[in-house]
């Protein structure tokens, strides 16, 4: 079968189809993948995400590019980029997943599992392009569609690692014109994305959390659960966050986004996370709870609190009438222990499990 | 391909023929074996049935026997062992310092005259001539070394085009070479930028955080410099000295002018291509894969070429391949010419598109050559200007597209697709007429793009071409 060859061997034997970067774009991927939240949240992100961001940044760039000149006549939208950094296009009510490595070499795509299973982040095509930075040149490596992604991986019973599926390069159409011809010759009706999405909004704060235990060593390694964002996707660019620790650029600082309900308003929280190694293999946590959107302060007598595992209280402190931030104070331990938690307002309690 | 040709005929090197560097060749001997012993098997039989008599115990049959089902094998083989090449050279990617017709002669050695058998072992290579006792070989073919290693029917088994590949991967003579030439045209910067961190995973601990110290300091000073320089220059004293220090709270100390050094070495240690490879091939698991059928239980779409009255078909499809040629190219010279008018740096070089491309088709001057002719600064603007490789993509693709159009339309007329069609069916249909135009119109346009010094181009896409630009420049001539 066409689509499911069995084949190690996958490839194009045409010229392959190479978007040239001019210096401007590169230029403008670099701006791009500049953090636009100010120097603070900038020094929150690690180089290596960074790169990432630049890679990306560049791939969209080109990729827009190549519809351009093949597609003139279609409209291209472009999205904010996913928790992963990852970009995304519209062009004609198809969305395009630009995926960006910088090479092929080892014969396995890895697809951030985000990207693939949250409903508002999938696409109808995954678009893989090889970034070769020093050659200024970037390759559409191949496509492919959401539907067959998705029976690659139930057919696999494929589970992601690290927050990514893996597969194999072979299985990806090596063909980017079919591309053009999907979107010629189709409507986005006829992939569809997600059986159901249901309206964020509307689901219980308590029922949307996850009864998992976040491993936070994990995060500096840069392996991060999906359910957590960086801080800088969450946080209003305007919004005064102070934000300050030692040692910037080993932390890891990561987010998630709690909604407490209707005590709050339109108001939601934010708790944030943040982990970077010491000495003796120790992991030192910061644990602060943060307003988001417009508010400047935390509404007063929200608890914040920290518990052992066996529901033993270790600290806890209560925010007042104008507190921009509450904060537990830090500890440190080995990997391995965990702890708990929790928010406390209005007779409603969130918890949340991490393991370090 | 039918599936018993593959099992006739052999892909021999061929430094001789200046594009390919490669070419088939009929085996008699083989296409005689197939005939007589195999034609009758069916699907994945007929590849069990070749294998049982190459590994036959002695006693069973005769080294003759053995020998030609070996041929059939070793032609069927020489497929793969030319595709993975193929590959190999497509995953290193572009703008690199080998192409595959570099690998070949350490892999697509068979002579497809010799027979050969393999010792009850499978490790020695036997010449077998006439009815003397097989003589050990001097020289090994690779095609034979693949089947002598080949597990048949074990768990989880390979197919033997993947085994191949995998053998193929791992022949020492050409890991050797894309050692010295894969990565060449990357600088050891760069390929220390392009680490990541599951390849790390191969190197020491020191290594790893002198890594993680470079990309700290020499990626954040790349993204912010500004586009001016492509290679990725030396690092700076400054940057040096920042790794250094960086080094050092990370309890790692290199003495100054050791630093340079260290990273050029991780750097050479990177261009064995190993640390880029899998490790654990991802094999497909497609229970089939042994015996290159057809899965059976994947929604299948084939477009019934008995009930499309398949000669009229066909007949339709030339037709329309041909218009689509022509209009494909006019197009694609009126997209390249709008894309340079668009682009600010090369607005003013957008006339010199036709003339350019008539010097590459007409009079066969390389890039470099057509340069200064035109006013260009380098080989490398006249590339981008031009972009041959990239017109011949874009016809293509166009050319496809109006084919499809076009069948598409009458297979919805004629009730075989539904209207607007399936994805899967689209992809199908675009992937037989895309066979189907590489075969008659682009393969060869690309051979000879590709064939280098002294090449001339005779191909249907040139001569279209060329009269197409010749028209456009007397147009120009009479209004201009």
């Amino acid at each position: 079968m066409a689509n499911f060859s069995g084949s190690l061997m996958n490839s194009r034997l045409l010229p392959p189809e190479i978007i040239w970067l001019e210096p401007e774009q590169i230029d403008q991927a670099k701006k791009l993948s500049e953090h636009p939240r100010g120097r603070l949240s900038r020094k929150l992100t690690t180089e290596a995400q960074q790169w990432r961001r630049y890679l990306n940044a560049l791939a969209l760039l080109s990729f827009e590019q190549w519809i351009r000149d093949r597609l003139p006549a279609h409209s291209i939208e472009r999205s904010a980029p996913s928790i992963d950094s990852v970009y995304r296009v519209e062009v004609n009510g198809f969305k395009f997943c630009l995926l960006a490595v910088e090479h092929v070499l080892d014969e396995i795509v890895q697809i951030p599992q985000a990207v693939v299973d949250q409903p508002e982040q999938a696409a109808h095509f995954y678009v893989l392009n090889e970034v070769s930075e020093e050659q200024r040149l970037v390759t559409l490596r191949g496509i492919l569609r959401f539907d067959e992604l998705i029976d690659y991986r139930d057919r696999l019973q494929h589970q992601s690692q690290d927050g990514c599926y893996s597969f194999p390069l072979a299985f990806m159409d090596a063909e980017p014109n079919h591309l053009l011809f999907y979107c010629r010759s189709l409507q986005p009706a006829a992939i569809p994305l997600a059986m159901s999405v249901s309206a964020p909004t509307d689901v219980s704060p308590l029922t949307t959390l996850t009864n998992t235990t976040t491993k936070l060593t994990q995060w500096l390694q840069d392996r991060v659960d999906r359910n957590w964002q960086t801080i800088d996707q969450i946080i209003n660019p305007n919004a005064y966050l102070a934000w300050h620790t030692r040692s910037m650029q080993s932390d890891a600082s990561r987010g998630k986004l709690i909604n407490l309900g209707v005590q709050f308003g339109q108001q939601t929280i934010v708790l944030l996370v943040n982990v970077s190694s010491e000495a003796e293999g120790k992991v030192s946590v910061l644990v602060q709870l943060h307003p988001t959107g417009e508010a400047l302060y935390l509404s007063p007598d929200i608890r914040l609190s920290l518990q052992s595992t066996a529901g033993k209280m270790l600290q806890e402190v209560t925010s007042r009438s104008q507190d921009n931030y509450i904060q537990l104070k830090p500890f440190k331990g080995k990997p391995g222990k965990r702890f708990r938690v929790g928010i406390h307002f209005g007779g409603k309690t969130v918890e949340e499990d991490f393991e370090l | 391909m039918a599936a018993s040709s593959r099992y006739g005929s052999m892909w021999c090197i061929s430094p001789a023929s200046e594009t390919l560097g490669y070419k088939k060749q009929l085996i008699p001997s083989a296409q005689e074996f197939f005939q007589t012993h195999i034609a009758s098997s069916q699907g994945g039989a007929v590849q069990s049935a070749l294998l049982s008599y190459f590994y036959a115990q002695r006693s069973a049959v005769t080294p003759g026997i053995q020998a030609q089902a070996g041929f059939c094998l070793r032609c069927y083989v020489s497929d793969s062992i030319l595709k993975a090449c193929q590959t190999l050279d497509h995953l290193f990617g572009s703008d690199k310092s080998f192409t595959y017709r570099d690998l070949l002669p350490f892999v697509l050695n068979d002579d497809g005259r010799t027979p050969v058998i393999l010792d009850r072992d499978r490790k020695v290579q036997l010449a077998v001539v006439g009815d003397a006792p097989p003589q050990t070989m001097t020289y090994h073919f690779f095609s034979i070394d693949v089947l002598g290693t080949f597990k048949m029917g074990t768990q989880p088994s390979l197919s033997l085009d993947n085994w191949t590949y995998l053998r193929t991967k791992q022949n020492t003579d050409l890991k050797k070479f894309l050692r010295e030439f894969g990565l060449q045209h990357l600088s050891d910067w760069a390929l220390l930028n392009r680490a990541r961190p599951h390849q790390l995973k191969q190197l020491s601990e020191r290594d790893r955080r002198l890594i993680e110290v470079f990309h700290d300091v020499y990626r954040r000073d790349r993204r912010q410099q500004l586009a001016g320089s492509r290679r990725c220059p030396n690092p700076s004293t400054i940057q040096l000295q920042e790794m250094m220090t960086r080094l050092r709270t990370k309890n790692l100390t290199i003495a100054a002018g050791e630093l340079t050094s260290a990273l050029k070495q991780l750097a050479a240690q990177l261009r064995q291509c190993d640390v880029w490879a899998s490790r654990v091939p991802l094999e497909v698991p497609d229970p089939d894969t042994g015996i290159e059928a057809i899965r059976t239980d994947l929604p299948s779409h084939h477009i019934d070429a008995a009930r499309m009255e398949q000669q009229e078909w066909l007949t339709f499809f030339h037709q329309q391949l041909q218009l689509a040629l022509n209009d494909a190219i006019v197009q694609g010279l009126k997209n390249r010419i709008v894309a340079l008018e668009r682009s600010k740096k090369y607005m003013s070089l957008a006339p010199q598109l036709i003339p350019g491309l008539q010097l590459y088709y007409e009079q066969g001057l390389s890039l470099k050559e057509i340069a200064p002719v035109l006013g260009m600064s380098s080989r490398d603007q006249a590339r981008r200007v031009l972009n041959p490789g990239d017109l011949l993509n874009q016809v293509r693709a166009q050319t496809v597209q109006q084919v499809l159009d076009r069948m598409l339309a009458r297979a919805q007329k004629q009730g075989f697709a539904q209207t607007p069609p399936e994805p899967s069916y689209l992809r199908l249909l675009a992937e037989q007429v895309e066979a189907i135009a590489d075969q008659e119109i682009f393969q060869e346009a690309v051979e000879e793009m590709r064939a280098g010094q002294g090449r001339s181009f005779t191909s249907e896409y040139a001569q279209q071409l060329r009269a197409h630009l010749t028209t456009l420049i007397h147009r120009e001539q009479i209004h201009g």
